[in-house]
C-alpha cells in the first residue's frame, strides 16, 4: 500500500514537465510571427473587418529579414495591421506616434471639426469643468461633454436630477475615445424605466478560430422613478469603443435621439499584448452586437439624423451640429 | 478541515509549549511567465516585503501561522512613445504585482537523533494576487489561491544558539482562480462592474477551480536560521524560493523568492 502510495505521488507530481517557456526571440522575423500568433489566437474581428490574416502575413513575411532596421520593421508591422482599419488596433514603438490602424485616427480626418473650446467660448453659461468633463448651462438645457468613459460619468445621474422637466440633456460624445463603458451603464439607469438589453458580446478565448466564450446578453437596469427628459446625443467619427457602447445603450432608450456622424466602429473589449522587441499593441478580442442582431463593428453606430460641420467651427463661425442640437431642444 | 484545524489547536494547548511571534522583513524577487498577459517572463523585485508570524511548539507537535505581504515592482524596459491626441509624450508603465500570503503549517517530529529531527505535516495557504500588468497602461489582473500541501522538515542544531530549519512543501490539491484567456472578456468586466475593490476580489473568488497536483504546481523550500539572542528574543533569516506553474486557461511560470530578516519574540 504505502509503494502504491509513494508511486502515485511521484506520478502525480513527474508528469507533468517543469520550467518555464520558451519565449520569443527578439529578432524582426520572430517580430513578425508573434505579431501574427498574437492576432490570430485572439483577435476577433476577421470576419467583420473582412480580412484573411493568413495571406496578409504570407505577403508580409516575404519583406521581413534579418538585420532589417526599426523602421523599416515598423512599416512592416504596420503593413500588416492597416487592412484592419480597426480603431482599437495600436502598436507603441518608441520615440514615435502612437500608430493606429483605423485610418480616420491615423490621419485625423476631420479632426478639427469639433472644438471644445470653441463650444465653451461661444455656447455656453455657468461652465464647469472637471476631470474628464465639461458642462455648462445652453438656455434652459444642460450641455455635458465627456472626454471618456469613467468615473466622471457617476456624477450624471446628480445632474439630471436636478434639471426642470422642460429641459434637455445634450450629451455630447465626439471626440469620446472610450474607456469603461460599465460607468455608462450604472449612470444611464436613471433615464431608464425598464430593464432593457442594450448588447451582447463574446469574447475570444482560445486559440482556435471558433473559440468563443456564450454570448453575455449586457442591460441596462431601471430605476423607480426614471428622470423623463429627453436627450439629445451627439456623436462623430473619433467616438469610439466604450463611448460607442454607451451610444448602443443611449439609442434603446426611447427619449433620446442622435445626431451627427457616424461612430468610428471600434466596438469590442481590448487588450494590450507586448512583441518579442518590447514594442506594444493592442488586440480586440470581443464581438458586439445589439439585442436585434446588428453588427456596427468596422461601420460604426450611425446617428438618427446625420448633421456634419463642413470645417472647424473656429472657420465656419458656428457648430452645426451643436446648433441642430439646440434647435431640436427647443422644439415643444 | 475545520475538525482538524480545532484539533490541532487542542494538541497544541494540551502540552507544555514555546510560543514565538515573529516579525520580518526583507527583499523579495519574482520571475513570471504569465501568457494571460504575455509570452515574456518578466522580473520584479521589491526590496521590503513584510511578514508577521506566531509559532506554537510543543515536544511533537510544531504549528507556525505566518501573513505575507509583497509588492513587487517590474523591472521591464519603459519607453516614451508620442499620444497624439491626448497626452503627448508618454510613458509606459511597469508592472506592480501585489500578493497577500497567509499560511499555516502543522509539524510532527518523526524522528529525533542528537542534534536534528525530522518533521512530517501539513500546510494549508490562502494567496491573495492584485497583478497590474504594465503595457502603455497597467491592465489589472487577479491570481488567487487556496493549498492543501505535504511537509517535510528537517531541523539542526548545531549549538544551544543556532538552529537550521530546511522545510520543504508541494500542493496536493489547490483552489485556483485566475485571470481568463482573454484578460478581458464579459464576465471579467462583469466582475469589476461595482468598482469596489472588495466585491471584486469576492467576484474574482468566485471564479476559482478545484484541481489536483496535474494541473497546478506550487512547489516552497525554506532555509531558515534562528539565533538566540536571550532568553526571549530571537533572530534570523529565512530564504524561501518557490515555483509555480500551471496550465489552466494559458500557461503560468513563476519562480520567486524572500529573503526576510526576522527578529522573534518567545514567551
Amino acid at each position: 500500500m504505502k509503494k502504491i502510495c509513494c508511486c502515485l505521488c511521484i506520478c502525480l507530481y513527474s508528469c507533468t514537465p517543469f520550467g518555464f517557456l520558451p519565449e520569443p526571440a527578439d529578432h524582426p522575423v520572430a517580430v513578425v510571427d508573434e505579431l501574427y500568433k498574437q492576432f490570430k489566437d485572439r483577435y476577433a474581428l476577421f470576419e467583420q473587418r473582412g480580412l484573411n490574416w493568413d495571406s496578409t502575413y504570407a505577403v508580409n513575411r516575404g519583406r521581413v529579414f534579418e538585420g532589417m532596421t526599426d523602421d523599416s520593421l515598423f512599416n512592416v508591422l504596420t503593413r500588416m495591421l492597416a487592412p484592419l482599419d480597426d480603431g482599437h488596433v495600436q502598436l507603441m514603438v518608441p520615440g514615435k506616434d502612437k500608430w493606429y490602424s483605423n485610418r480616420i485616427y491615423r490621419e485625423g480626418l476631420g479632426f478639427e471639426l469639433f472644438d471644445t473650446l470653441f463650444i465653451q467660448q461661444n455656447y455656453l453659461r455657468a461652465t464647469e469643468r472637471g476631470d474628464g468633463y465639461f458642462k455648462g448651462q445652453i438656455g434652459n438645457h444642460l450641455y455635458v461633454h465627456f472626454t471618456y468613459i469613467g468615473a466622471p460619468w457617476l456624477q450624471l445621474p446628480g445632474w439630471l436630477k436636478t434639471m426642470p422637466a422642460n429641459s434637455v440633456l445634450i450629451l455630447d460624445l465626439r471626440h469620446n475615445s472610450g474607456g469603461d463603458f460599465t460607468y455608462a451603464l450604472e449612470a444611464l439607469r436613471w433615464l431608464n424605466g425598464e430593464r432593457r438589453s442594450v448588447f451582447l458580446s463574446r469574447t475570444k478565448n482560445g486559440p482556435s478560430g471558433d473559440a468563443y466564450t456564450p454570448w453575455y446578453n449586457w442591460f441596462l437596469e431601471k430605476v423607480d422613478n426614471p428622470v423623463q427628459n429627453k436627450v439629445i446625443v451627439l456623436t462623430d467619427r473619433f467616438t469610439l469603443s466604450a463611448a460607442e457602447r454607451t451610444t448602443m445603450m443611449l439609442r434603446s432608450l426611447p427619449n433620446v435621439k442622435l445626431l451627427g456622424d457616424t461612430t468610428n466602429g471600434g466596438i469590442s473589449t481590448v487588450v494590450y499584448r507586448d512583441l518579442p522587441n518590447r514594442w506594444i499593441t493592442r488586440i480586440p478580442v470581443q464581438q458586439v452586437l445589439s439585442p436585434s442582431g446588428e453588427n456596427f463593428e468596422g461601420q460604426g453606430i450611425p446617428p438618427q439624423e446625420i448633421v456634419l460641420n463642413p470645417s472647424a467651427p473656429k472657420l465656419l463661425g458656428t457648430d452645426l451640429v451643436l446648433d441642430r442640437a439646440i434647435q431640436l431642444a427647443n422644439m415643444p | 478541515m475545520i475538525r482538524l484545524i480545532l484539533w490541532l489547536c487542542l494538541v497544541s494547548l494540551s502540552s507544555q509549549a514555546q510560543q514565538t511571534i515573529g516579525l520580518k522583513t526583507g527583499p523579495s524577487w519574482l520571475k513570471r511567465q504569465d501568457l494571460v498577459f504575455s509570452a515574456s517572463t518578466r522580473s520584479a523585485f521589491t526590496p521590503v516585503s513584510t511578514g508577521i508570524s506566531y509559532e506554537h511548539a510543543g515536544q511533537k507537535h510544531r504549528q507556525q501561522i505566518q501573513l505575507l505581504y509583497t509588492g513587487l515592482t517590474g523591472k521591464e524596459h519603459v519607453f516614451t512613445y508620442q499620444e497624439q491626441y491626448f497626452n503627448g509624450a508618454t510613458q509606459t508603465s511597469p508592472s506592480n504585482w501585489l500578493f497577500l500570503d497567509l499560511h499555516f503549517h502543522w509539524q510532527y517530529v518523526v524522528k529525533e537523533a542528537g542534534k536534528y529531527d525530522i518533521a512530517l505535516g501539513g500546510a494549508t495557504a490562502a494567496q491573495l494576487g492584485a497583478l497590474f500588468y504594465g503595457y502603455a497602461d497597467q491592465v489589472f489582473g487577479y491570481t488567487h489561491q487556496f493549498r492543501v500541501s505535504p511537509t517535510l522538515t528537517w531541523r539542526f542544531r548545531p549549538a544551544p544558539k543556532h538552529q537550521f530549519t530546511l522545510h520543504y512543501e508541494q500542493n496536493l490539491i489547490a483552489w485556483v482562480a485566475r485571470s481568463p484567456y482573454a484578460m478581458n472578456d464579459d464576465a471579467f468586466i462583469a466582475d469589476q462592474q461595482s468598482h469596489n475593490d472588495f466585491r471584486t476580489l469576492w467576484n474574482t473568488l468566485g471564479r476559482a477551480r478545484l484541481v489536483g497536483p496535474a494541473a497546478f504546481i506550487h512547489a516552497r523550500l525554506q532555509l531558515n536560521y534562528r539565533y538566540r539572542l536571550g532568553k526571549h528574543w530571537q533572530t534570523g533569516l529565512v530564504h524561501t524560493l518557490y515555483y509555480e506553474q500551471t496550465d489552466l486557461g494559458a500557461p503560468l511560470r513563476a519562480l520567486g523568492s524572500h529573503h526576510l530578516l526576522g527578529f522573534y519574540y518567545q514567551f
